[in-house]
């Protein structure tokens, strides 16, 4: 069991920042179908330890997010009822 | 001063006559206020990620410019009071830009009109005879490297 969950763990700390990865990939509000990648299908922010962003692009990401809602180029939250 | 842009969304159920206006006053009042329009830039309609104000599409347009800080100021106290804009975003760009960098980017985007010239010009040399306008040819070559080299001067 104890085994079974550090490797779990281990594979979630594998995942690299996007970002760092590919410096032709830019954070541009104007750009909504990049930034879907990282919200949720209800349009929530997915969080970095999940998404494995680092905390530089992470940020700049949000901020990214926030302006395209702002101007309704993405969701606050998808009004579809589950 | 300093590079600004404001994507804004106009009610796209306005006349193309009427979008056109809206487009025109908001560049006017870029211009009246010291400032340059680097580029416009119109996205069309789309629909909205939410309805705003009872509407499920915009027509988005983009302003990229510079000028004084105030400019900002001034261009959102006008789109708030317009009833024909729906919702607009402004994001600074650039803390210092200046003269130097505009003449730049009225550079780079020279290029694009050399290659029709040469073009016409070739077309022209056609009617001459076949001696001649290879000769012609190579000049607008000549002209072409010459003017790309000037360009790396000065982006450098
Ligand atoms: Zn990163």
């Amino acid at each position: 069991m104890v085994v079974r969950r550090r490797r779990r763990r281990v594979f979630h700390r594998r995942k690299i920042c996007r970002f760092c990865a590919d410096s032709s990939l830019k954070i541009d509000y104007k750009d909504p179908k990049t930034l879907r990648y990282f919200v949720t299908e209800r349009g929530k922010i997915i969080p970095r330890r999940i998404s494995g962003n680092c905390a530089k692009h992470q940020r700049q990401l949000s901020l990214a997010i926030k302006r395209a809602r702002h101007i309704a180029l993405m969701p606050y939250t998808t009004t579809t009822t589950f | 001063m300093r590079r600004y842009e404001t994507l804004f969304i106009v009610d796209p159920e306005l006349t193309d006559e009427n979008l056109k206006e809206v487009a025109e006053k908001f560049k006017n009042i870029i211009l009246a206020d010291k400032g340059h329009i680097i580029k416009y830039d119109e996205w069309g309609k789309r629909k909205l990620a939410y309805p705003v104000r009872k509407h499920d599409y915009g027509f988005y347009i983009l302003l990229d410019y510079c000028g004084p800080s105030d400019i900002v100021n001034e261009l959102e106290r006008n789109m708030r009071i317009d009833e024909r804009v729906l919702k607009y975003i402004t994001v600074k760009i650039s803390d210092s830009f200046d003269q130097e960098d505009l003449e730049e980017i009225k550079e780079a985007e020279k290029p694009a009109e050399i290659p029709q010239e040469a073009e016409k010009a070739e077309e022209v040399a056609a009617q001459e005879t076949i001696e001649e306008s290879s000769e012609h040819e190579k000049k607008v070559g000549e002209r072409v490297e010459s003017s790309e080299s000037k360009e790396e001067k000065s982006s450098s």
